[in-house]
Parts: C-alpha cells; sequence; structure tokens
C-alpha cells in the first residue's frame, strides 16, 4: 500500500490496511477522530497503520512501515494513533515516533506481529491447533506474550496438502502476558479472522533406515624389507588386445520396489511405481482490505468522590 | 466512543409520564430536543464525560436523561426545576436561607457540573450539583402539599414544572433506580442546558 498524495481528515479516521508493507511518500493529516458512524465508516478511532496482515511474518519481509526520506511526518491531532508492523527483531523494536507530530493528547501505539505457529503432520483435514510463535534466526523469539487458545478457538490450513508455509486463518486466540501490550495477532482487514502460516510434514513417510558405515579394520602398516631386484634382461612385450569394454547397464537395484497400496479414503493417480502429486490448490487470500480494531478507549480516572458535610439545599 | 453509533435519541413526552410511566429506558417513540441531541453528541465526540455517567437536564422541556459511562440511555424523566428563569446562579446563593432566596433568584443555572452523591441537612439522600450553590437534584418533595409538586410531574406541559428554590426535583422511582445506582461510589457529569444562553456559550467555547 502507497501514499502517494496527501490525505486529510478531520473529524474523520484513517486506516491504512496492508497484507505487507505501508509506505508512506506523502503528507497524513488527521485532526480529531470520529465515532459518528457517517464520519467514521466503523473505523477505529484516529489512525491505523497496519503493515503484514497476510500472514508472511515474522521479518521485516512480512510487512512493516517505510516512510520515505522525503515525507512529512504524520500529523495527528486529538486523537490516537495505533501502527502494527513486523520488526527486525523482536528484541529490537522500530520507533516510528520521529515520524509523527501528535498534539493535544494525540496518543502512539506500536505493535509487533505475531505469527502463532500451526504446522503439523499430513492427516488429511485442513484444521490445525495454534502453538507457539513462529521465528526465524533474525526476529528471535518474543519475550514476555503467550498465546492463549479461547474456548471457540479454531484454525484452518488453506490447504490440506502436505508443504512448507501453509497459509492458515484463525480465530479465538489472543495473546497474554507481561508484555503482551506490545504485541499483536496479524489481522485480516475487515474480518475477525487472523492470517499465519505452519508445515505441513508429509505422514506415512518412514524414514530410510540409515546403515553407519563400517569402519574397516585398522591394520597396522608392514615395512617389507629391502629386496634387490634381480637383473632381467630385456623383453619384447607380445601385441596386445584391446580391452573388452562392457555395454552400459542401468544401475537398478537388485531388489525389488515395495508395493504402493493405496489408502481407501485417499485418491492416489498411480503411475508406474510411483504417485502422481495432485495439483497444488492454493485457497485464494482475500484482498487486503481496510481493517475494523475495536476502539481504544482512554482510560479515565475518576475523580475521588468528595464528602460534604450536609447542608440545606434549594429544594 | 462507539456509543455514538446508537444515538438515536429516546426521549418521551409528557403524555407518557401522564399515563403513570415515570421514567423509561427504552421507549423507542418520542423525540429529544435538538438541544438534548447536540450535547449528547458533543459528549460522545469529545467524550467530555471522562468516563463517567451523566445527566443531561433539558429545562425547556423539563426532563432529564440519564447515561451510563459508555452513553447508553439508562431512563429519562420529567423534573421540577427553579422557579426564576435565567441560567446564571445568583452570588452567593448557597449560602442563604431559603426564606432569602426571593422568585427571580430561584434558578437553576445551565453549565457542567461534577456530582456526587450526599445528604441535605435533614440526612436526606441527594445528588449534589454544586454543593457552594447548595443545588441539588433529589426525589420530588411533597412536604408542602400547596406546592403540588407530584402533580407538576405529571402534567403534559413543561411550563408548570418551575417551582422549586433551584434544585431538579425528579420521581422518587427514577432518584433511587436510575440516578442513585449510576452514581454511588463515582462522580459523575451533569449537563444543564441553558434557557436563555446558547450552548456554544455554556459548552462549547474554548476554555480561558
Amino acid at each position: 500500500m502507497n501514499v502517494y498524495h496527501a490525505i486529510t481528515t478531520t473529524d474523520g479516521n484513517i486506516a491504512l490496511c496492508a497484507g505487507h508493507d505501508v509506505h508512506i511518500d506523502a503528507a497524513v493529516t488527521l485532526t480529531r477522530g470520529s465515532t459518528i458512524p457517517a464520519q467514521s465508516l466503523g473505523l477505529p478511532v484516529g489512525l491505523t497503520l497496519i503493515a503484514g496482515a497476510d500472514g508472511m511474518g515474522p521479518g521485516v519481509g512480512g510487512g512493516t512501515i517505510i516512510f520515505s526520506p522525503l515525507a512529512p511526518p504524520v500529523t495527528v491531532t486529538v486523537a490516537p494513533v495505533a501502527i502494527f508492523y513486523n520488526p527486525v527483531s523482536y528484541a529490537a523494536p522500530s520507533d516510528f515516533r520521529t515520524r509523527f507530530v501528535l498534539t493535544e493528547g494525540a496518543a502512539l501505539s506500536q505493535r509487533m506481529l505475531l505469527f502463532p505457529d500451526g504446522g503439523r503432520a499430513f492427516n488429511g483435514a485442513t484444521a490445525t491447533t495454534l502453538n507457539g510463535f513462529r521465528t526465524t534466526a533474525v526476529s528471535g523469539a518474543p519475550t514476555g506474550v503467550t498465546l492463549v487458545a479461547g474456548p471457540a478457538a479454531s484454525a484452518t490450513f488453506d490447504s490440506a496438502a502436505a508443504g512448507a508455509d501453509v497459509g492458515i486463518t484463525y480465530s479465538g486466540y489472543t495473546l497474554a502476558g507481561a508484555n503482551a501490550d506490545q504485541y499483536a495477532l496479524a489481522g485480516s482487514c475487515c474480518v475477525g479472522t487472523f492470517r499465519t502460516r505452519g508445515t505441513i510434514s508429509p505422514a506415512g513417510v518412514t524414514p530410510p533406515v540409515v546403515v553407519p558405515p563400517v569402519a574397516p579394520p585398522v591394520v597396522p602398516p608392514v615395512t617389507p624389507p629391502p629386496v634387490t631386484p634381480p637383473v632381467v634382461p630385456p623383453v619384447t612385450p607380445p601385441p596386445v588386445a584391446p580391452p573388452l569394454i562392457p555395454p552400459f547397464v542401468s544401475p537398478l537395484p537388485s531388489v525389488p520396489y515395495p508395493v504402493v497400496t493405496p489408502m481407501p479414503d485417499l485418491a492416489l493417480d498411480l503411475v508406474d511405481r510411483g504417485v502422481r502429486m495432485p495439483p497444488y490448490e492454493a485457497a485464494p487470500i482475500p484482498a487486503p482490505v481496510e481493517e475494523v480494531l475495536a476502539p481504544a478507549r482512554p482510560a479515565w480516572v475518576a475523580p475521588p468522590v468528595p464528602v460534604y458535610v450536609r447542608k440545606q439545599d434549594r429544594n | 466512543m462507539l456509543y455514538l453509533a446508537a444515538a438515536v435519541l429516546i426521549a418521551f413526552p409528557h403524555s407518557s409520564l401522564a399515563a403513570g410511566r415515570p421514567y423509561s429506558s427504552d421507549e423507542p417513540a418520542a423525540v429529544a430536543s435538538s438541544a438534548v441531541d447536540e450535547i449528547r453528541r458533543w459528549i460522545g465526540e469529545t467524550a467530555d464525560n471522562q468516563g463517567l455517567p451523566f445527566l443531561i437536564v433539558d429545562k425547556v422541556h423539563a426532563q432529564v436523561l440519564a447515561f451510563d459511562p459508555e452513553g447508553h440511555m439508562l431512563g429519562a424523566a420529567p423534573v421540577l426545576l427553579g422557579l426564576g428563569h435565567g441560567d446564571v446562579s445568583p452570588p452567593g446563593v448557597g449560602d442563604r436561607p431559603l426564606a432569602a432566596i426571593g422568585p427571580e433568584d430561584r434558578i437553576t443555572p445551565a453549565g457542567r457540573f461534577v456530582a456526587s452523591m450526599g445528604e441535605n441537612l435533614g440526612g436526606k439522600e441527594i445528588l449534589w450539583i454544586d454543593y457552594d450553590a447548595a443545588l441539588s437534584l433529589h426525589p420530588v418533595i411533597t412536604t408542602r402539599p400547596v406546592d403540588r409538586r407530584l402533580q407538576r410531574l405529571a402534567t403534559v406541559t413543561p411550563q408548570d414544572n418551575r417551582i422549586s428554590y433551584g434544585c431538579v426535583n425528579v420521581p422518587r422511582s427514577f432518584f433511587y433506580e436510575v440516578v442513585e445506582p449510576a452514581f454511588t461510589g463515582t462522580v459523575g457529569i451533569v449537563y444543564i442546558l441553558p434557557e436563555s444562553r446558547s450552548l456554544a456559550d455554556v459548552f462549547f467555547s474554548a476554555p480561558g
């Protein structure tokens, strides 16, 4: 998603939600968010930037906020700003504050996206369970945050076929922990579900038995005694016939292949002595659209209740 | 501030009160005054209630509407108001005995007040709107039959609802079932709409 031209709203909200990056190349100005339905369009109050909603993180390759060097700072007045992005490393969150001019109580919250892991062995179904978070060597692991499955938690692979990094749509999971407020789950825009990935490893594949190589016995070298060669008169060698080259033979093993027996509930396409893999079917990924986030209401602190002495009022 | 999504104001005609319904929280009918509509929108947009329960007192139509901290309407009822017309309390009125408050000074002032539960001199539970000005909201007083306060609350017209020394009188059921639960253990905001000044003058002007 690219902001090539200035965006300005007064008494309205802005939500920029991208599957991957949000590029801001021009001015973004928001003055006072709105909760009036006709004005708010159901968007969270204020400015919302989401980069990485399609669940391809972690890592900046999964989507982050990119400000053009010449882009003016985003100006927000009397409204909250919420940023959801992929950091390079969870241990070193990005700080976008320098890219904003926040006035009259405008506040900025910055959350790193987390991607629960749903990998499991192939079982022919698409349902899965999420555990922990996906990490890379660069991203490291998030700290102080855990994944909590709610009573209605569900996660579904895009495809039941075995494969690496298969897309997952899920819901009903939340974050907990002392640092949970620094993170967020990668949500698909305008829907209540989230996105991540997981690897479906092939099932029923018995790893080959690896026979360790047998080391030959170590025989200490024997130094032969010096031998004085006898003096032999030169001999004219007889003509030698060219060597007989054997024909090329395919190195087929002498052992028979195992017989492939299809499982009754799997429509396997047997070809020769193998199985033709079905074509990869990827579920369509909905186009990123703006997401509706629950608006964060300010945490008001109620003033203390005064204690008045009894007094005549004006009836 | 999503509560403005349901910002269809609900009010009550005095006729429904005459029919024996002292207050309502869910009547779909009727139309609130435009001033109530405007102030309620403003509260929602600015979160002026700061997460506190609030009341809107409409002096022109002699009614009060109660809302929870999220802006959900809790109920509405007719009110009795100060006999005098105007939007500003006379200086020192809160320290005068009742007998020293002339009819023209018996004004229910307009403005935004931080209110809390308390007791009057007789130990009766009231909602202090402006303690210094002795301004409160309380169950309708019936100790002076000549005032005919219950009848005034029950009539259709708001014209006869000006009888008090400045305090806001509400039906007992509204006070104990709506106001007291909403304001117990917390302060709240009372917005009293003006009758001679504009909303902008009273509420929307820049501070200072």
